[in-house]
């Protein structure tokens, strides 16, 4: 063996990057001697695509916006016909159209990525006749579009947005769509009007104890207080009233909610203030309440954006499932039988009906293979990352993809019942059933209407038969007016604000504040393995053995489609090209290996039970070789020329290189780290162990239902934090206390789950769980300081010491003191050592 | 001092305009999207080659 060579990691520095999206060229996708080079068909359709309609510039925008968002995904064409989309029952429903014959319509859209994204479509209208006007929502992924009836059809325009990488799909029910929009509007709106009240309220208290300390005459005094008390009716009446119904609905329903107290004290603060100003003595505090109605509604909206995106994305999940299926209908007598597809919707499927599902789309119901076989990708499903191969009649679950070739199916289940629509009933079971979090300025406002009003009274009882009546009165006004609940309002929301903004300028993107307090304690982390802690991506790690033979290994699998063949292709393809090795007679052994010829030799690649059965002869140093990859988890592959093994191969999923050490860091904090994963358990495990998982946190072969019961387990210290970015996680993830996606995982994923990665990998992670830490010590630390400062004024108050004007002046100042805490608070930093590793 | 009579209530009617304004802007769905905008407005518009416009399909 003179040319052995070792490589411990296949080299990936030199790979070529995707002229579109910039991620690695495989082997096989490289064509000699193209200066530009494209990682899949889809992104080179696409880059064709846009260079044919002059939108090159898309690129320019793209590198510019990447700075600010380091993702990369290939694009993805699937070369649909959309013809569902020119359906008139959806035209009817789903659009309007105006006298001049032009359509709009409401679509969501997959594969937005970037500014850039938003360019390219909006600039559709110039490049394809008919399209009248293309408006993107980024936020939520939504395109409008209009377009001239008489010049094209929907179905067109999808394909010409497929072309470019862009899937457009019908919202599953517009009208939730609406009706959240509807319930959004009103929450801004319920916003703005308590702020704009509670300013101007603010302005005329301003000047009405002003007035006092210059001793302004009755008349204004009453006047300014009619004013104040007019503003805070006004507060408490309209966007206030949320909480006086809350509280009613509460009261009826004897149910405790913390709107009872906030009503409660609110109703109070305006009566007395009437009372006051009816009487022409005494203080009114009109302007506290107008303040707190505008604060609370701020802390709810934060809570409510929350979950107003967790729930309509949860409609979003249909989409594994296609709409419409291609059914087949059997015409003219039994022997004549003529046959015709029909595209009907989903619903309308029943058992007993048999449908085609083209190649690379999704099946539309739970049913039996009328082919002989055919190859199904269960990822979206199961997690399973190699496709699995079903036989004539055996089951297809809806959702699973069918690879390659197109199939017939019998549905035997259909609609609701299916496995995939049982699924999605239990994410949304299990994201409903999650305790809703009680935002902590709310429980702590709650009370504090009653405590100021008690802190008043104790201040006039006790100076009452001492000092004079005006006297009195001014340190009770003092009182109300330093403890305004400013800065305790405040100082929850600022610093989850503040603290979302962070992580999402890093790439950790937090669905609310709720979601870092639950996670901001060490629990149960809960790891996916595919994708999350390995590439996701089978491949050769390492390999010994005669060159020329690892080139004849790469020239026989070329002839076939096995995830390994791919990745052995990957790793030796470029030599086998090099030495010019083509492979001839190519046989493929089902779950053994593959044999052909290759030149003047018989060559066989495949596990060992395939060299023992053809009585290969396989060295020492071979079989020690191949034993170090099993130690290493890893799949050893071999390659026989005539009859003599010359080279082995590692094949994996890689481990990402920083998962170790993450893990440890993790671990060291106090986390219980387990692994969960669908895939093999002698695979998991074999990972747990290279991680340094305990073995009994390992588990493989977790089937979607699974994995969410394992989440639910009582045992697990909590929080729980699942992570996990398959579509077979949605349940756990949207069980778990605090589901945590990857960005580049399925779409679905991201929608279910508190908090989206931008990148893969555990460091983004360990930024996250370092994030919700800080954040809640910047809570607690902004309401000890706001109670400190209450409780000093209220003491200052009490003395005297304070004049009404200058707590009033005062009061927003600790409401920047709490500002400047939030904003000023490290935070979503990665641990020092990591630094000084990097 | 009297003139407060008159200010205060003007400074409200403004403070209530532009409330209106905003209540405009939040029924007419300005702040259901606060992503895209931004993002918009560094595309200063460069005309795009003349091509002859295709129709849609593929």
């Amino acid at each position: 063996m003179s040319k052995t060579r070792t490589s411990p990691e296949v080299d990936s520095s030199n790979e070529q990057a995707c002229a579109h999206c910039g991620l690695p060229v495989p082997a096989v996708e490289m064509r000699a001697g193209d200066p530009i080079q494209f990682c899949c068909g889809g992104c080179r359709a696409v880059h064709g695509a846009l260079h044919e309609c002059g939108l090159e510039r898309y690129y320019d925008l793209r590198d510019r916006e990447r700075e600010l968002e380091a993702s990369a995904e290939p694009a993805l064409v699937t070369g649909r016909g959309f013809e569902h989309l020119d359906d008139a029952r959806f035209l009817a429903g789903q659009t309007s159209v105006d006298a001049q014959g032009v359509r709009r319509a409401e679509l969501r859209i997959d594969g937005l990525r970037c500014g850039a994204c938003i360019w390219l479509l909006e600039a559709m209208p110039r490049i394809v006749r008919g399209v009248m006007d293309v408006r993107v929502d980024s936020a939520r992924g939504i395109a409008r579009v209009a377009w001239d009836e008489h010049v094209i059809r929907l179905s067109a325009v999808a394909r010409r947005f497929d072309s470019l990488g862009y899937q457009l799909q019908p919202f599953g029910d517009p009208d939730a769509v609406k009706r959240a929009r509807a319930a959004n509007r009103a929450w801004i709106v319920r916003m703005g009007v308590a702020g704009a009240i509670a300013s101007n309220a603010m302005a005329v208290a301003f000047a009405l104890y002003g007035g006092i300390l210059a001793e302004m005459d009755l008349a204004f005094r009453l006047f300014f207080q009619w004013c104040s008390v007019g503003l805070a009716v006004l507060a408490v009446a309209w966007p206030g009233r949320i909480f006086l119904t809350n509280a009613i609905a509460a009261l009826r329903t004897r149910t405790p909610h913390m709107d009872v107290p906030v009503a409660f004290g609110l109703v109070a603060a305006v009566s007395a203030g009437i009372i006051a100003t009816v009487q022409g003595t005494g203080s009114i505090y009109c302007e506290s309440a107008a303040m707190l109605v505008f604060l609370l509604l701020v802390g709810r909206y934060v809570q409510y954006g929350r979950q107003r995106r967790a729930r309509e994305q949860v409609e979003l999940l249909l989409a594994i499932v296609p709409g419409v299926a291609r059914k087949v209908v059997r015409e003219g007598s039994a022997d004549a039988a003529r046959e015709r597809i029909v595209e009907v919707a989903m619903d309308a499927l029943e058992p007993g009906d048999v449908v085609e599902i083209p190649a690379n789309e999704a099946c539309p119901a739970d049913g039996r293979l009328l082919a002989e076989s055919a190859h199904f990708d269960l990822s979206h499903l199961t997690g399973e990352s190699q496709p699995v191969r079903v036989e004539r009649g055996g089951p297809v679950y809806a959702g699973s993809r069918v690879l390659e070739s197109p199939a017939r199916l019998e549905v035997t289940v259909a609609g609701e019942e299916t496995r995939a629509a049982r699924l999605l009933a239990l994410v949304r079971e299990a994201g409903e059933r999650r305790a809703p979090i009680v935002e902590l300025a709310d429980r702590v406002s709650a009370w504090f209407l009653p405590t100021i009003f008690v802190l008043s009274l104790i201040t006039i009882a006790w100076w009452w038969p001492t000092l004079p009546a005006d006297q009195v009165m001014a340190r009770a006004v003092a009182m109300l007016v330093v403890t305004c609940p400013c800065a305790l309002g405040l100082a929850t929301p600022l610093a989850v604000v503040a603290g979302i903004g962070k992580g999402a300028r890093k790439g950790v993107l937090v669905k609310g504040g709720d979601v870092l307090e639950r996670a901001s304690r060490a629990g149960t982390l809960v790891l996916d393995k595919t994708g999350t802690v390995t590439e996701g991506r089978t491949r050769v790690i390492r390999s010994i053995g005669v060159e020329s033979a690892l080139a004849a290994a790469a020239a026989l699998e070329m002839h076939s489609a096995h995830p390994i063949a791919r990745a052995v292709v990957d790793a030796f393809g470029g030599q086998a090209e090099h030495l010019n090795r083509k492979a001839a007679d190519v046989r493929e052994i089902p779950g053994l290996g593959i044999e052909g010829r290759v030149g003047r030799s018989l060559v066989r690649v495949g596990s060992m039970r395939f060299m023992r059965e053809r009585s290969a002869i396989v060295s020492d140093e071979i079989q020690a070789y191949a034993a170090e990859c099993k130690v290493a988890g890893l799949a050893p592959l071999f390659v026989a020329v005539d009859g003599r093994v010359e080279g082995v191969a590692g094949i994996g999923d890689p481990i990402r290189p920083d998962a170790r050490r993450t893990i440890a860091r993790l671990q060291r904090a106090g986390w219980r780290v387990v692994l969960a994963s669908g895939d093999d358990p002698v695979v998991a495990s074999g990972v747990a162990k290279t991680l340094g998982i305990e073995a009994r946190d390992a588990h493989g072969g977790l089937s979607p239902e699974e994995k969410l019961e394992f989440v639910k387990r009582a045992e697990l210290a909590r929080p729980v934090v699942m992570v996990g970015d398959g579509v077979n996680d949605l349940a756990a993830l949207a069980a778990a206390d605090v589901g945590v996606a990857v960005r580049n995982g399925a779409q679905a994923s991201h929608h279910v789950a508190d908090v989206c990665l931008a990148a893969r990998g555990l460091r983004p992670l360990e930024r996250f769980l370092s994030g919700a830490h800080s954040t809640m010590r910047a809570i607690k630390v902004n309401l000890a300081v706001s109670v400190a400062y209450n409780a000093g004024g209220a003491v200052l108050a009490f003395l005297g010491l304070v004049n009404p004007l200058v707590a009033a002046i005062l009061m927003p100042l600790s409401g920047l003191t709490v500002l400047a805490i939030a904003l000023k608070m490290p935070s979503f930093e990665l641990p020092d050592a990591e630094k000084e590793v990097r | 001092m009297e003139l407060v009579y008159v200010a205060l209530p003007v400074a409200l009617l403004v403070g209530g305009a532009a409330l209106a304004a905003f209540i405009w802007a939040a029924k007419d769905d300005q702040f259901e999207d606060l992503d895209t905008p931004p993002k918009r407005a560094i595309f200063d518009d460069v005309a795009l080659k003349d091509r002859p416009k295709q129709g849609g399909g593929s």
